[in-house]
């Protein structure tokens, strides 16, 4: 028999996560289920997903035009060398995103309440092995949209959108790689270096069509193709305070070589972390308490979520090697 | 002028290769038989361990950046300036003398070094930071040594060298090894400590000291980037022959 939960994960300008009866935590960009004290991914159990587009457009964008751009957001994830998802478009259909017919269904509903939600994801899973069986995205038609190629201002560009839905689709969670500032009403993104990030950038931009590392690591990491784990590594640790776990810490891995940023968070109260998905080499640490976003665009209301503290760098560069792990570390913070 | 004349002769002798005999010459006005100095000659193989000082190699500043939209300048969150820092180690030589003047020469040096990246402007820190890895740089060399002849200073001989090497890094912990090449022009002198006769009646320094300095170009292995980079080099040895 079949056990199964749905939850809605509605995000852009604020992002919640409504819980049933488990346990979701996300790890390292991956929604996770505690099953029996174990974490399960919650993931698709086959290689490729089958899913249909609803065949009506909105001001803006036609269907036809909803189609091709939700085609070319699946296709981004697709082409992520390292990763070994696939989607299938089946046919466009007459059902609504949220009905339970056992299809994939991507479509607008009309949400004016929803006042600051572009779109949310919804799915269906089997919550003993964390096997995702439907999951359903919605686009707010309340707000305006465009599929223009460089985009349109005044109007939220379809395949950003589509492209960070499509992640959560796929068992990504939130990321916390961005900056922002509080504004009346919320928050206004000053930068964001992951599509996963909870928060838009405001319409006109389509920035969010282009994967950045953290995402290519945490899908290659969920859905890993021919030598992924091989030519890989992670970095694992804990983040402490005063002698104890922090829970809720933002621990980020920069390449010395590039730049390059990929985050996980530390979601054990003992404060442990793993980054996943590292080509081997040298790394910085960085620690920064989750301020960026609402915490629960990342964590559970009731998870003891920590952010007082100041940033902090590891001191020692971790090496990453090839198909394997650095070796606990552990990075004490300070209180703000 | 037959006095010189012998000499020239002498000397010429000398210069030709190991001479067979001693040339003698008698001084008729001191009364005494000068014995002019043998040939000077060198052993074919040349045993070397010493010092070697290698500089540090600084890569260009990363920036760690978010998009800011719109095709905007990215957000840059801090800076990091990475470098393989300064390193002294030990090294082991063996030379093959191929004519008098020159000479092929092979290396293995160790030079335990790290890799710092200091990390300045962040936004949301007030302070500077620093992180570093221990890292085992294995040098193994190979190149030519040549001698001008006749050239000296007092007894100290300069030279000139060139060769190139292949080198191994060693992440602290064994964590990674990463390869790379080096090549390297320079100079030197040797200082005899001892000299001796070889078995042909020859004089040649036995044991001596040897001063390198050189130019090396660095690329791959713990060098983060695809470029090369040239550090000063500075070598003291004792060899034997």
């Amino acid at each position: 028999m079949r056990a199964s939960g749905r939850r809605w994960l509605v995000q852009i300008l604020s992002a919640f996560l409504v819980l049933a009866d488990v346990r979701l935590a996300t790890a390292y960009l991956k929604f996770g289920l505690t099953v029996d004290d174990r974490a399960i991914s919650v993931k698709w159990a086959q290689p490729t997903v089958p899913y249909y587009v609803t065949d009506t457009g909105v001001s803006g964008v036609s269907a036809a035009d909803f189609r091709a751009a939700i085609a070319r957001a699946f296709a981004t994830w697709e082409a992520v060398p390292t990763s070994s998802i696939a989607y299938q478009f089946v046919a466009p259909t007459s059902n609504l995103p949220g009905e339970d017919d056992g299809r994939n269904t991507l479509g607008f509903l009309n949400e004016p309440s929803l006042d600051r939600v572009l779109g949310a994801t919804s799915f269906l899973l089997n919550i003993r092995t964390g096997a995702l069986i439907e999951t359903d995205i919605f686009f707010n038609s309340s707000f305006p949209w465009s599929v223009s190629t460089s985009g349109q201002p005044g109007r939220f560009d379809l395949e950003s959108i589509a492209v960070h839905e499509i992640g959560h689709m796929s068992g990504l969670g939130h990321s916390a790689i961005g900056e922002t500032e509080q504004v009346p009403g919320g928050r206004r993104v000053l930068a964001a270096e992951a599509v996963m990030f909870p928060i838009a950038f405001p319409s006109g931009d389509v920035s969010d069509r282009r994967l950045r590392p953290d995402d290519i690591a945490g899908i290659s990491d969920l859905y890993p193709a021919g030598g992924f784990e091989e030519d890989t590594g992670t970095i694992s640790g804990t983040i402490t305070k005063n002698g104890g776990g922090v829970f809720g810490a933002h621990v980020v891995a920069a390449d010395i070589r590039t730049g390059e940023l990929v985050g996980n968070f530390t979601l054990a109260t003992g404060g442990a972390f793993v980054i996943a998905g590292l080509r081997p080499g040298p790394y910085l640490l960085r620690v920064e308490p989750v301020d960026d976003a609402d915490l629960d665009s990342f964590f559970d209301d009731s998870d003891p979520s920590d952010i007082d503290f100041r940033v902090t760098y590891h001191n020692r560069l971790l090496v990453v090697p090839r198909g394997g792990d650095t070796g606990s570390t552990e990075i004490k913070v300070v209180a703000k | 002028m037959i006095r010189a004349a012998i000499l020239t002769a002498a000397m010429a002798c000398a210069l030709a290769g190991p001479s067979p005999g001693l040339a003698q010459q008698r001084d008729q006005r001191a009364g005494q038989v000068q014995v002019p100095p043998p040939a000077r000659a060198d052993a074919r193989l040349e045993l070397g361990v010493g010092l070697r000082w290698i500089g540090a190699a600084t890569f260009s500043t990363v920036e760690a950046n978010e998009s800011t939209g719109f095709g905007n300048a990215p957000y840059t969150l801090f800076k990091a300036n990475t470098s393989l820092d300064a390193s002294a180690g030990v090294e082991a030589r063996l030379g093959y003398r191929l004519t008098r003047a020159l000479m092929a020469e092979s290396s293995f040096a160790f030079n335990p070094t790290r890799l710092s990246t200091s990390v300045s402007e962040d936004r949301e820190a007030s302070s500077t930071a620093t992180a570093t890895a221990a890292v085992r740089q294995f040098g193994l060399e190979g190149g030519i040594l040549a001698r001008p002849l006749g050239l000296s200073v007092g007894q100290a001989r300069p030279f000139a060298t060139a060769g190139a090497g292949y080198l191994r890094h060693l992440y602290e912990g064994r964590t990674l090894v990463q390869s790379g090449v080096s090549f390297y022009v320079g100079g030197g002198v040797d200082y005899p400590l001892r000299s001796g006769l070889n078995s042909r009646g020859a004089r040649q320094t036995m044991m001596g000291v040897r001063i390198d300095v050189r130019g090396v170009l660095l690329r791959e292995g713990a060098l983060l980037d695809d470029e090369a980079h040239l550090v000063p080099g500075v070598g003291v040895s004792v060899f034997v022959r």
